[in-house]
């Protein structure tokens, strides 16, 4: 029989390093004067130089796990309740905002869904550029950090950067501006990349484009990418490991083949049955039936307990942890008697 | 045996941009010469990249927006020369279904007056009735009856484009266009509307021309697609021979873009270069030569008609004409 294993192993085997342990972290928003949980008990591990895919439908919490471990959440109406984020030593969870000003964007870097709002239209990109240099290294003059930043907007494959480098965000494309994103992102040489959707608003020959330079340039540079999708298929062409979330909760983690060839929980299930497929003709697509259930009104039991067809009691009334199974790590009681091959 | 619903002969919308002095106006053509036909109880799709004029294309032909020229024939009838009353009155054959569920209701009206309203416009019905039709309405895109009093912000996304669908149904429309109904859903949401769209279609035997940037929805609802470049057709083939056997090398890359939700079939680099050329001041000749990897020196000169290659298989591409010959 195959042995079970952990899914940490195989990736430690092979000598690679943890970069980023989030452990047991939960966050909450105020809501009408009430505090209400949006994502619960998620861990995981992200390790030196792998694509992490988080995928998930709207609302299910995948934008808040990021932004909650870089303090970008609005500090006066959400809050992390317990849970860690170790990185390099650290627990970013604790640190103060001068602490964290200096990680961020230097060693934890982060691309937004939108590069027309996250780019600020009155600077002209070689100007954002250098200052985004020139914030975390004090010693460098702006000769020098103006040279670096039209270097890295050739890198991302930007025609006639030194052009370019005086031109403001409007004067460039969807896929321009997403570019220049990217080199602003990773001019600090950062050991984790955090991707929010970053081809979401963009066509699917620019996504192609884009998602390549991605992939490309987080090997070249050995970063860790966070890549946070709804799109099933950008996962299974970015990812090496994914993680599904649904409303809150980290549902299933597995190696990305494992999780399109097997997936077990059966919201996972769902989703990818109910995708249509550019590839093959699908004669009937699978639906899974009702709504996410609203923050303020979660099951008490799994999440996905309302519109799961295997439901049973239990699932109502008490919430599955993760179970380790066949290398996957998977919220659902149906796996609960693999715990003891471990 | 097949009978087209409607026929759309050369359909043009140019819109005026902004003048310089000393030279003359320039048009950005959104839509350019785009003729095709839509069979009665099949889904057309279109599809094509942001800015390739696959909205305003939509809205012309059932007259939204005023074309520039051409014609579109609905039922033997040109729309175009309709007056304003019965024009009105043709509306009630044909409804349109829009991408945005939150901005196409209002928010003031309950989902009984959304529903109702084509009623009072269109019928002399009584308020029983009318009451009767609606409750049957609900039933059939699968609302409950008990949601009828409420307000669509108490509505999720995916039960707004239900309230949207049994309104643009409720009058018994036989062609319905639907402008990316989609496409601001969830995964699991978006099955749940396909499969509606697809089983309404069959029970009220609709015809859908079917706009979308998604190839992978097309495929799965669409009979025959048509694909959009920069204001004109490229190619148009039924959904089989579209997905097996693509001729417009543009067709080609589009599909070869698509994420494929199966890790096992990554492609290892980007199919296509560069951006969409900007619809102001198109290349001249075939308006995709300045990305096209297969280009040739004639593709640079003139725009290369749309020619039936085989049957019912139309492209728009030198490279295709020549090897025909």
């Amino acid at each position: 029989m195959v042995p079970h294993f952990f899914n940490e192993e195989p990736y430690l085997e092979q000598g690679m390093k943890n970069n980023l342990e989030v452990k047991n972290l939960s966050v909450s928003f105020l809501i009408r004067k009430n505090w209400v949980q949006a994502i619960d008990d998620v861990s995981f591990s992200l390790y030196q130089g792998e694509i992490l895919g988080i995928v998930g439908e709207s609302g299910c919490g995948k934008s808040v796990t990021s932004m909650s471990i870089l303090h970008l959440l609005p500090e006066t109406t959400s809050r992390i309740d317990h849970g860690s984020a170790l990185f390099q030593g650290q627990d970013l969870c604790t640190l103060n905002n001068k602490a964290m000003s200096k990680i961020r964007g230097k060693k934890i870097a982060m691309i937004f869904q939108d590069s027309m709002t996250s780019l600020n239209p009155v600077v002209s990109v070689g100007k954002q550029l250098v200052e985004a240099v020139m914030l975390h290294n004090s010693g460098i003059d702006k000769q020098k950090a103006s040279e670096l930043s039209i270097n890295i907007l050739g890198k991302v494959g930007i025609p006639s950067p030194s052009k370019r480098f005086k031109e403001y965000p409007h004067q460039l494309s969807g896929g321009m501006r997403q570019r220049v994103m990217i080199a602003m992102s990773l001019i600090q040489n950062p050991d984790i990349l955090i991707a929010d959707e970053p081809t979401t608003s963009l066509d699917v020959t620019i996504q192609a484009q884009i998602l390549e330079l991605l992939r490309n340039l987080g090997k070249e540079r050995d970063v860790s990418v966070m890549l946070i999708t709804h799109d099933m298929g950008v996962v299974a062409e970015m990812a090496d490991r994914v993680l599904v979330m649904y409303a809150g909760n980290v549902m299933e983690v597995a190696d990305v083949k494992s999780i399109f060839k097997n997936p077990l929980h059966p919201y996972t299930q769902g989703l990818l049955a109910s995708i249509p497929r550019p590839d093959v003709d699908v004669k009937s697509l699978f639906t899974i039936e009702g709504n996410v259930p609203t923050l303020t009104n979660m099951p008490k039991g799994c999440r996905f307990c309302s519109r799961c067809k295997k439901a049973t009691k239990r699932c109502e009334e008490q919430k599955p942890p993760l179970f380790t199974f066949q290398g996957h790590q998977v919220r659902c009681w149906l796996y609960e008697n693999s715990k003891e091959d471990n | 045996m097949k009978t087209p619903i409607i026929t759309i002969e050369n359909l043009q919308k140019y819109y005026p941009a902004k003048k310089k002095s000393f030279q003359e106006r320039q048009y950005v053509k959104a839509v350019d010469d785009v003729s095709f036909c839509v069979y009665k109880g099949e889904t057309f799709g279109i599809v094509g990249e942001s800015g390739c004029g696959k909205s305003t294309l939509c809205k012309s032909i059932i007259r939204l927006i005023e074309p520039t020229g051409g014609r579109v024939i609905f039922q033997g009838v040109d729309i175009n020369q309709l007056k304003k009353e019965e024009m009105r009155l043709l509306r009630k054959h044909m409804q349109i279904i829009f991408q945005d569920p939150y901005a196409s209701l209002n928010p003031r009206m309950t989902v009984r007056e959304l529903i109702k309203a084509p009623l009072d416009i269109f019928t002399d019905d009584s308020e029983e009735e009318k009451m009767k039709t609606v409750i049957n309405m609900m039933r059939l895109v699968g609302l409950n009856e008990e949601f009828i009093q409420k307000y669509p912000h108490e509505f999720s996304g995916g039960q707004r484009q239900r309230i949207v669908i049994a309104r643009a149904l409720i009058i018994n429309p036989e062609f319905v266009c639907c402008d990316e109904p989609v496409s601001a859903l969830d995964v699991s949401v978006r099955a749940q509307v396909l499969n509606l769209m697809q089983e309404v279609q069959r029970k009220l035997n609709l015809t859908y021309l079917f706009i979308s940037h998604d190839l992978s929805v097309v495929r799965y609802l669409c009979d025959r697609v048509a694909v959009m470049y920069l204001g004109k057709i490229v190619e148009i083939a039924t959904k089989d021979e579209l997905y097996n056997n693509p001729l417009h090398p543009y067709t080609k890359c589009l599909l070869a873009s698509i994420p494929v939700p199966d890790p096992e079939k990554v492609r290892s680099h980007s199919p296509l270069e560069g951006d969409v050329p900007s619809p102001y001041n198109p290349p001249a000749g075939c308006y995709f030569h300045t990305r096209c990897p297969c280009v040739q020196a004639n593709c640079s000169l003139t725009y290369p008609s749309l020619i039936e290659v085989s049957e019912g298989h139309f492209v728009a591409c030198h490279l295709c004409h020549t090897k025909e010959v």
